[in-house]
């Protein structure tokens, strides 16, 4: 990297804490935690989760029509990318967008359609049946499962719904794809690809088939669900990790996965 | 790479010469009662994530073995990957490991590269659909210009023929349905195009910073000189009809690279044979390349769509058309598009030297990618 600097010019966030900065991130001081018993995660021996209440769209989506395409991801992708364009009046051509996100299952209603579509018996006991998938089962399937689980949809409604037109991408993976959108928004900046860059991150992969997924892969605490993007301007102060402010996040809102790398620059 | 053709880079370019189809009926299930029961699927066994696995390990096996290149700190990974799908048999399996869980992430094909290669610098996954493994190429030659390492280990996998998702985008109208026909499904730029085929397939390139390639004596095969990226901002599976988005990011792979569109000798078209990829990318060629007569394939007539891994096998068959002077026809192309009105290449193989080639990757969700490579002087 050069040392040319970028500025956080705006946050906007959507957290299980609230969606306003100084508020969540004093709630999180002040030791407050959004993790609760889940009725979805009542199996498991931790059923809690940090779950975000809503969000309400409203002002966030051009045609409302479209919400019915949103996976819960990009629902609280969608006003925490809001928030921080409000006032941006840049050229769309200018703006990059980076984007990480984690495994993004479908919605837990979307996930059972998919398994009655192709699997007789009842839920916890599916007996397989691909005859049904390619007849009758057909029909349950939902239209829309194949675009809503694709990881990059995330990034395809942000630029939708805000016209950003820009160099992009999406990074999946864990906590570290965080780091790697904010990482790649810095880079944008720095050689001059983009004049300005909305970096964040987006997960709910809070359903009960990922959260067994995590306790057989060793489990990191209990799950939640956030979105936080940041607008990254050429100049102004540097972006800085807060590791005191991350681990206070952490017991507040459970495991983010991606969008934990994106705690830093709350510290702005 | 490995593709519907063939396992590895040079008997797929020998059967793209020669014009043969990647195209037949499903093998990895019985697609009885399917609405598509045709797929373009690479020539190995298994399914789902072993299946990938097996496809990375053969396609950078290869790369690793022609390049000489050592692992070790300064050589990273980017990856384009999507998740894999759980296998349907799992909903009768009371416990699944943890092995088989990871291996369904879509950062698991990025392990197992940076494994293979004893990888040990910077490693991303880049996961923007069709689009992933142009990105991961365009991530991998900035990270090589930033001097942060002096390889990089970048493509992508795919393997879509399985039950859901033949399902799924059958749903979505996105596959062709030409189940009488599979060899001639695939047929970018035609008029009677009705969709994509899905594909199986996997790329890997090995890209090194010019001065420690030429210092270690490798052989370079082409050089990369331009990436171009954007955003379409439309619709989730549609693209602008005047392909805005496509042209901004072919324009900025030219700019990136210092180059003119008279400086192109090869456009290898993300081509899907969708109605409405072909027109856009059609008025997105014309608005950059104005009336030069640039020769224009996309050899998804003969593979089908590899999705995630486009970008990379398409990026190795440009490789191959600068390094050997041939350049490939689309397949199945018989009655051009009046609307899509470019200078196809047909029927057989172009001999051609050109300097430059210009490939093509466009993602549901609105993503762009262009990737300009050179030939070796």
């Amino acid at each position: 990297m050069s040392a040319r600097r970028a500025g956080v010019l705006a946050v906007g966030l959507v957290t299980p804490l609230g969606d306003e900065l100084h508020a969540v991130l004093g709630r999180a001081r002040a030791g407050e935690t959004a993790l609760r018993p889940s009725e979805r995660l009542a199996d498991l021996p931790d059923p809690r989760a940090a779950l975000v209440e809503g969000p309400s769209l409203q002002g966030w989506l051009k045609r409302k029509k479209d919400a019915r395409l949103l996976p819960r991801a990009a629902e609280l992708a969608l006003p925490a990318a809001g928030r921080a364009l409000l006032g941006f009046t840049g050229d769309v051509e200018e703006l990059g967008l980076c984007v990480a996100v984690g495994r993004e299952p479908p919605d837990e209603g979307e996930a059972e359609a998919s398994l009655v579509a192709m699997a007789g018996g009842e839920p916890g006991a599916y007996v397989l049946d691909r005859d049904l998938l390619g007849g009758a089962g057909r029909a349950l399937y939902p239209p829309l499962l194949p675009l809503r689980t694709l990881p990059n949809m995330v990034l395809a409604h942000v630029a939708i719904q805000h016209g950003i037109r820009g160099e992009n991408n999406t990074w999946a993976g864990g906590a570290e794809a965080g780091a790697q959108a904010l990482r790649a928004g810095l880079r944008l900046l720095d050689e001059g690809r983009a004049a300005y860059c909305l970096v964040g991150a987006a997960t709910s992969d809070v359903d009960l088939a990922s959260a067994r997924d995590r306790l057989r892969l060793g489990g990191s605490g209990p799950p939640g669900e956030a979105a936080i993007f940041a607008l990254l301007g050429a100049g102004g102060r540097p972006v800085r990790q807060d590791a005191v402010l991350f681990a206070a996040l952490r017991a507040a809102m459970g495991d983010c996965g991606a969008v934990e790398g994106l705690y830093g620059v709350l510290g702005v | 790479m490995v593709t519907p053709l063939g396992i590895g880079a040079e008997p797929t370019w020998q059967a793209l010469l020669d014009g043969q189809n990647g195209v037949g009926p499903i093998r990895r299930f019985d697609p009885a009662g399917f609405p598509v029961r045709f797929a373009a699927e690479a020539p190995l066994p298994g399914s789902g994530a072993a299946l990938k696995a097996r496809l990375v390990e053969l396609a950078l096996g290869e790369a690793l073995e022609q390049s000489g290149v050592r692992g070790g700190s300064r050589l990273g990974v980017c990856v384009g990957s999507e998740a894999a799908r759980p296998p349907i048999e799992w909903l009768g399996r009371g416990e699944v490991g943890a092995d088989e869980v990871a291996a369904l992430a879509p950062d698991a094909p990025t392990r197992q590269a940076a494994l293979l290669a004893g990888a040990h610098g910077p490693r991303s996954t880049v996961s923007t659909a069709c689009t992933s493994s142009s990105q991961a190429i365009g991530e991998a030659l900035l990270r090589i210009r930033r001097g942060e390492v002096d390889a990089m280990v970048a493509g992508g996998v795919d393997a879509l023929s399985e039950p859901l998702m033949v399902v799924g985008f059958a749903k979505l109208g996105a596959l062709s349905t030409r189940n009488e026909d599979p060899a001639r499904a695939s047929r970018p730029f035609d008029t009677h195009r009705d969709g994509f085929v899905l594909g199986e397939g996997a790329g890997f390139l090995i890209l090194e910073a010019e001065d420690t390639a030429r210092a270690r004596g490798a052989s370079v095969l082409a050089t990369i000189g331009g990436w171009g990226c954007s955003c379409n901002a439309w619709r989730i599976t549609d693209s602008p009809p005047d392909g805005r988005g496509a042209a901004q990011a072919m324009r900025a792979a030219l700019l990136d690279a210092g180059l003119t569109p008279e400086d192109i000798g090869y456009i290898n078209a993300h081509g899907t044979s969708t109605p409405q990829n072909d027109l856009s990318e059609s008025r997105a060629i014309q608005s950059v390349f104005g009336a030069l007569p640039v020769p224009v394939s996309s050899t998804k007539g003969h593979m089908g769509h590899l999705v995630a891994a486009c970008g990379a096998v398409e990026a190795i068959l440009c490789v191959q058309a600068l390094r050997d002077g041939w350049l490939p026809p689309t397949r199945n192309l018989e009655e051009p598009d009046p609307d899509c009105d470019l200078a196809h290449l047909l029927g057989a193989p172009r001999r051609a030297q050109a300097r430059y080639a210009l490939t093509n990757a466009f993602g549901f969700g609105g993503s762009n990618g262009s990737v300009l490579l050179g030939a070796v002087a």
